[in-house]
């Protein structure tokens, strides 16, 4: 599998030895792919993200971003990947365009990000509070700050835990817009959410995760083909996936 | 139904038990030992410095100005908490004990402060005036009276609606006590003190009171207030130890926040996040430059050469160690954790901001002393004193916080 920008094997994780949260999963994420993380409120999801960012270390198992573990060159790891977060973590004391420097200055990103920053400031109609502090911020422009620093890292993977929360609905439709522009550029993305309706729209595979295991996992057809129902939407196929489990 | 008699006991209790326990921490931090040296150096200077006061300084004007400012400062505390807002609004009627309670409390802690601050002013007075112990004694007495009603006062402005401004309230009970220490300071006739008295309790009765009637209690701002003093002290214990309590406050500080980008270390994630926090996020700069300000008038005052260097020394590694909180303000911040970046940076970062930021306190010593008094000698040796202290406090390692 070369293509694959993020590779799971085998990984048995969490924050108690004696206690994993996650058994034996495995999953990846190809280039030119969204990939849709499903799961209950304590499934298993942000752990799993945890595990991706490098926070957690794997009990069992590896993880590789574009071929290395964090182990081998930390480095290397972290430079693949941007990471948009659930609750938006933002650094009270700079400005907007402050964070944005601040990414460009952790990722050593090329010059001509200024341009792309102002683009991305347009693009969610931010451009006005470029010197605001995080204060000042409602939940939604908090996570568009979050959005456009991840955008401007422009990274190979991008690992998105339910950014939905609070945006506004153009906020959401230029995020979506952005997510697969960046796809067809060659990225992938990970992405864990609860709005099915719409991971049903711009997913192109999902994992259903359930108690720590990957209870289901496939393209929104071979999901349908699992259950036996042709026409079953998400919502229907993921409730089923999780009832069936015991 | 709950019992509001024993509501305020209960969460003045709470702060108390929190309150101990930072206590106990700063008690056992080796802060307190630099703090110890300087009282011991602050005593026996000011008693030197009285010596040698000149016959024109206007002693009684000082301790006028002091002891007013601590009378009129009389910040309240209510044990509020935002929840109120919603759960108790509706009882405010059945609250009175519960306000009169924190009234009390707010006296007894602030009569404790102006005790202090009057006994540490007893010699200058003693100085000035030569008017015995017994007459001091009476003076103090006075001081908390005025403190009481000062309470008063403020209690009653906080009810004032936020379209009224509380500015001519202030400036009436600051002038008012001002006038009356003065009086009573300089012993002036009774007539003088006794008429003062009694345009301050008309003060009290006719300006201040009819706001109590007038208007209901303002809860959020007595919640600002109640929030601002518990930061107050947390960040006091912050100094000593770290409190995950504490919450950022943040000023934009424009053109502060230019001038230290070119002053201070800029090139590294770090770097320009230590310089954001100390120039923007709670009183890191305002404890800075307090102790650097105190430091110059140690260095320029002090008699003698050796006064002055361990004056300076002193300084420079106190602003060490207040700094030294500065150190873990991003440690929870996940973000940075997965920006890829040496693991080195974050040590060397804080480490050069801090040595910039001690140099430049040392130099302005050195620099101020090379003005006022014209001695080489004196300049080139705070210079030394200051780079060996400069160096001793930042090649200490930095701890990690405890979790």
């Amino acid at each position: 599998m070369s293509n694959s920008i993020l590779e799971v094997n085998n990984l048995t994780g969490g924050y108690q030895a004696n206690k994993p949260v996650l058994h034996d999963l495995s999953l990846n994420v190809n280039a030119n792919e969204i990939v849709g993380l499903i799961g209950l409120n304590g499934a298993g999801k942000s752990t799993t993200i945890k595990h991706v960012l490098g926070l957690l270390d794997p009990m069992k198992g590896n993880i590789r971003v574009a071929g290395n573990t964090f182990s081998e060159n930390k480095d290397k790891y972290r430079k693949q990947f941007s990471y948009i977060p659930e609750t938006p973590l933002l650094y009270d004391e700079l400005t907007l365009w402050e964070h944005l420097q601040l990414t460009a200055l952790a990722y050593d990103l090329e010059e001509g990000w200024e341009q792309r920053a102002d683009g991305l400031l347009k693009e969610f109609r931010m451009t006005n509070m470029k010197s605001w502090f995080p204060g000042h911020f409602s939940k939604g422009m908090r996570q568009k700050v979050m959005i456009m620093c991840a955008f401007l890292v422009q990274p190979s993977l991008y690992i998105v835990d339910e950014p939905f929360v609070g945006l506004d609905p153009i906020g959401i439709q230029s995020f979506l817009d952005m997510m697969v522009q960046v796809k067809e550029k060659g990225a992938g993305v990970l992405m864990s959410t609860h709005i099915l309706s719409t991971a049903e729209r711009y997913c192109d595979r999902f994992i259903i995760l359930h108690d720590g295991v990957i209870v289901m996992s496939g393209t929104m057809a071979e999901l349908q083909k699992q259950i036996g129902r042709k026409d079953a939407t998400l919502d229907d196929i993921y409730i089923e996936a999780t009832r069936s489990e015991k | 139904m709950m019992q509001f008699e024993t509501l305020w006991k209960e969460r003045a209790g709470a702060f108390w038990k929190i309150a101990l326990r930072y206590f106990r921490l700063i008690g056992n931090s080796s802060f307190l030992f630099t703090l110890v040296l300087t009282l011991i150096f602050g005593a026996y200077y000011y008693s030197e410095l009285l010596k040698v006061l000149p016959e024109a300084f206007p002693g009684i004007a000082v301790i006028t100005i002091i002891a007013s400012f601590v009378i009129v400062r009389s910040p309240l505390r209510f044990f509020l908490s935002e929840a109120d807002l919603v759960f108790l609004l509706p009882a405010e009627r059945n609250l009175k004990d519960y306000f009169n309670r924190s009234l009390l409390y707010s006296f007894m802690l602030q009569a404790f402060i102006t005790i202090v601050a009057m006994v540490i002013l007893a010699p200058l007075y003693q100085h000035e005036m030569a008017a015995g112990t017994a007459y001091y004694v009476f003076v103090i007495a006075i001081m908390l009276l005025l403190k009481a009603l000062n309470i008063f006062m403020k209690w009653m402005e906080l009810h004032l609606p936020a379209h009224r401004s509380v500015a001519g309230f202030v400036g009436l009970r600051t002038v008012a006590t001002l006038l009356f220490t003065y009086f009573v300071l300089v012993q002036a006739s009774l007539i003088v003190v006794a008429l003062t008295a009694i345009a301050l309790v008309s003060l009290l009765w006719f300006v201040f009171y009819p706001l109590n009637r007038k208007y209901s209690v303002k809860w959020e701002k007595l919640l600002a207030l109640d929030e601002k003093q518990s930061m107050k002290f947390y960040r006091t214990a912050n100094l000593f130890t770290d409190v995950p309590k504490l919450k950022q406050s943040v000023k934009g500080r424009r053109m502060i926040s230019s001038i230290a980008e070119k002053l201070l270390p800029n090139d590294t994630v770090y770097e320009k996040l230590y310089q954001k926090a100390f120039v923007r996020s709670n009183e890191y700069l305002g404890i800075y430059l307090r102790l650097a300000i105190i430091g110059l008038l140690v260095v320029v005052f002090v008699p003698g050469t050796i006064g002055k260097v361990i004056g300076a020394g002193l300084f420079i590694y106190l602003t060490a160690t207040q700094l030294r909180t500065l150190y873990p303000h991003y440690s929870a911040h996940v973000m940075i954790k997965l920006y890829p970046l040496p693991e080195d940076q974050k040590d060397r970062a804080f480490n050069k901001m801090l040595r910039r930021l001690l140099g430049i306190q040392a130099a302005l010593f050195a620099l101020v002393t090379l003005i006022l008094e014209r001695d080489v000698i004196t300049f080139l040796v705070i210079c030394l004193v200051g780079i060996l202290t400069v160096l001793f406090a930042t090649t200490k390692k930095q701890k990690a916080p405890p979790i």
